[in-house]
């Protein structure tokens, strides 16, 4: 498995295909950020929620500017449109952990705030999830370090 | 370095084919002009784009070249396609794709070549003129035979299995069985064994219906279905898995198959033409290919000989390949000295036609302010070969007598005109001299 072909399927929307390229790759390669960002979003896609959570903790907690730095459109991101999906999902009354996680996840490849925002209503359905406090305090911490005047307070 | 780069920049430039390359993340990182021609795309509007929003074809979702060649790791020819316009009009291209590799063999980009059919067909239509069967050029006794034999097979619907090594023709030597056969005015279809992955091969072949995989949004009819009636080329046919090939074996025994995901069975009337460049032997022997599929196919067998066993074809070839650079290019360069004759008569010529085609593409396009290739033109690879003891000359003389024999009726028919004899062999009159004094040929012309 190569990381061009992963970057095909991911570019053909094929996320199936790009999750499963790009785990092999990240297998052969675990420092491979590239295929870690857009795995990220792969699994969301194909209902792999928790290992997407999981990966998604890793590389923001590496290197969070890797996602924050994407340009949607000059790095054919999907995630405008993907979030726009999922918010329809919300607009009906779903607001389980793993929908508003999600949310939180994809909208970090645009908007940070926005991210903050899924991953605070988050914590509202679970106060005591530790990945999801943790995330935040990652995230916060970037906002922190964007803008002088952000309070940050590590996760009780 | 900055020199040469430069200078292969501006020889993929000089090309009538379009070329563009990709980075690994699929972003155009060169176009060159006739990509632009054909495309009305700028160059520096695409560069730093990636492809599938330049193209817009459905097919970079679904059948990306360079994906099938990152799947199959082999370089794909012809492949028939399809691109969008810079003003929004869909035009049938055809492309060859290879992956560009790093020094540790890792993909770090892809080329593609293209044409718009249109041209081709325009071209080959002229070309067709020079050819000697169907749009092959051949004139050695192994291809006379074989035109022979596929006159002679016209009447027939049994299956024929072409078989040798890549760059020979075969799939022209398909063509000219399909439209010499009884079935000629119907569908045509030709698919590529080794390109497409097992599960979409099967697909492909058979169709599907809605929801049998995760990309089956619609049903959908296979090659089969679509060529009922007509004739198949199956192309690498040995490459396919061997689930596959009990599944193809079924179909010509019994005209039966269903399609992915379906219990419907269906039948169709179908002419298999199969095509392979791999050791038969070999792959009957270590199971890759079966046996019995093989026995099915092989009812009429016809073995295309390497270029390097049909040596008498190489000048009419070369005068074949100047004539369609010179209409591709538009370009007058209608020969090649001597020395260019001898360099190339004495190469191995492992990729066959094909191979021919592209060092001659390559010294054409090199060539300017004069209407003949010099051997300073050849791709070094050629060129080096100078030294190189050579098949050639042991093989000139097997077939020294044939060819004498061809030589002397064309006289004869000619009336002993060097001109009209030298324009019928599409040599030149000096070669023609040469030829007839290396065969101890008297001069009888009055």
């Amino acid at each position: 498995m190569n990381e061009m072909l992963g970057n095909q399927y991911f570019m053909a929307r094929n996320y199936m295909e790009a999750a499963n390229t790009f785990q092999s790759v990240l297998h052969d390669e675990p420092n491979n950020l590239n295929a870690k960002k857009k795995l990220i979003i792969s699994l969301t896609q194909v209902g792999k929620y928790s290992k997407s959570l999981d990966l998604f903790f890793d590389l923001i907690n590496e290197n969070i500017d890797f996602i924050v730095d994407t340009d949607p459109i000059k790095d054919d991101c999907p995630c405008a449109e993907l979030v726009n999906n999922l918010e329809l999902v919300t607009k009906y009354g779903t607001h389980s952990l793993t929908t508003l996680q999600t949310l939180g996840i994809l909208w970090l490849y645009c908007d940070i705030n926005k991210s903050v925002e899924y991953f605070e209503k988050a914590l509202q359905v679970k106060p005591n999830d530790e990945k999801t406090n943790a995330i935040l305090y990652i995230l916060k911490k970037k906002l922190s370090d964007n803008s002088q005047n952000y309070d940050v307070k590590y996760p009780s | 370095m900055a020199d040469y780069e430069i200078k292969n920049e501006d020889i993929l430039d000089s090309l009538g084919e379009g070329v563009f390359t990709v980075d690994k993340s699929f972003r155009i990182n060169f176009f060159n002009k006739a990509a632009e021609r054909i495309t009305g795309n700028k160059k520096e509007e695409v560069i730093g784009e990636f492809c599938k929003n330049v193209f817009k074809s459905k097919v970079c979702f679904t059948e990306c070249p360079i994906a099938l060649v990152l799947n199959s790791k082999k370089n794909i020819y012809d492949f028939e396609s399809k691109i969008k316009t810079a003003n929004e009009k869909f035009i049938p291209i055809k492309l060859n794709a290879a992956v560009l590799h790093n020094e540790e063999e890792k993909p770090i980009g892809g080329v593609i070549s293209f044409r718009e059919v249109s041209d081709l067909e325009r071209i080959e239509k002229d070309l067709n003129k020079d050819s000697n069967f169907h749009g092959i050029i051949g004139k050695s006794k192994p291809m006379m035979e074989i035109f022979e034999l596929i006159k002679e097979i016209s009447d027939s619907d049994a299956p024929v299995f072409i078989h040798g090594e890549s760059g020979t023709g075969k799939e022209m030597i398909a063509n000219a069985i399909q439209q010499t056969s009884i079935r000629k005015d119907k569908v045509f279809i030709k698919i590529n064994c080794s390109v497409l992955p097992a599960h979409l091969l099967a697909s492909e072949l058979f169709g599907h219906v809605k929801g049998a995989f995760t990309d089956a949004v619609k049903d959908r009819p296979g090659r089969f279905e679509i060529a009922d009636g007509g004739t198949i080329f199956l192309d690498e046919v040995a490459e396919m898995p061997l689930q596959m090939q009990l599944q193809l074996l079924r179909v010509l025994q019994e005209g039966t198959f269903e399609r992915v995901g379906e219990s419907i069975t269906r039948r169709v009337d179908v002419r298999v033409i199969a095509a392979t460049n791999i050791n038969i032997e070999e792959a009957l022997r270590t199971g890759k290919f079966r046996e019995d599929l093989y026995y099915r196919l092989n009812v009429i067998p016809i073995e295309i000989p390497p270029l390097k066993d049909r040596l008498v074809d190489l000048i009419p070839l070369v005068k074949h390949f100047l004539n369609k650079f010179s209409l591709l290019y538009k370009k007058e360069i209608n020969d090649i000295d001597d020395e260019t004759l001898e360099l190339i008569s004495n190469f191995e010529w492992r990729g066959n036609i094909r191979e021919l085609e592209n060092v001659i593409e390559y010294s054409f396009v090199r060539t300017n302010n004069s209407n003949i290739i010099t051997a300073s033109k050849l791709p070094p690879m050629i060129r080096g070969n100078n030294n190189k003891k050579r098949a050639f000359n042991k093989y000139y003389n097997d077939e020294e007598s044939f060819e004498k024999h061809q030589l002397l009726d064309i006289l004869e028919k000619n009336h002993w005109s060097k001109t009209k004899t030298a324009q019928e062999l599409k040599i030149g009159r000096t070669t023609l001299w040469r030829k007839m004094k290396q065969f101890g040929i008297d001069d009888q012309e009055n």
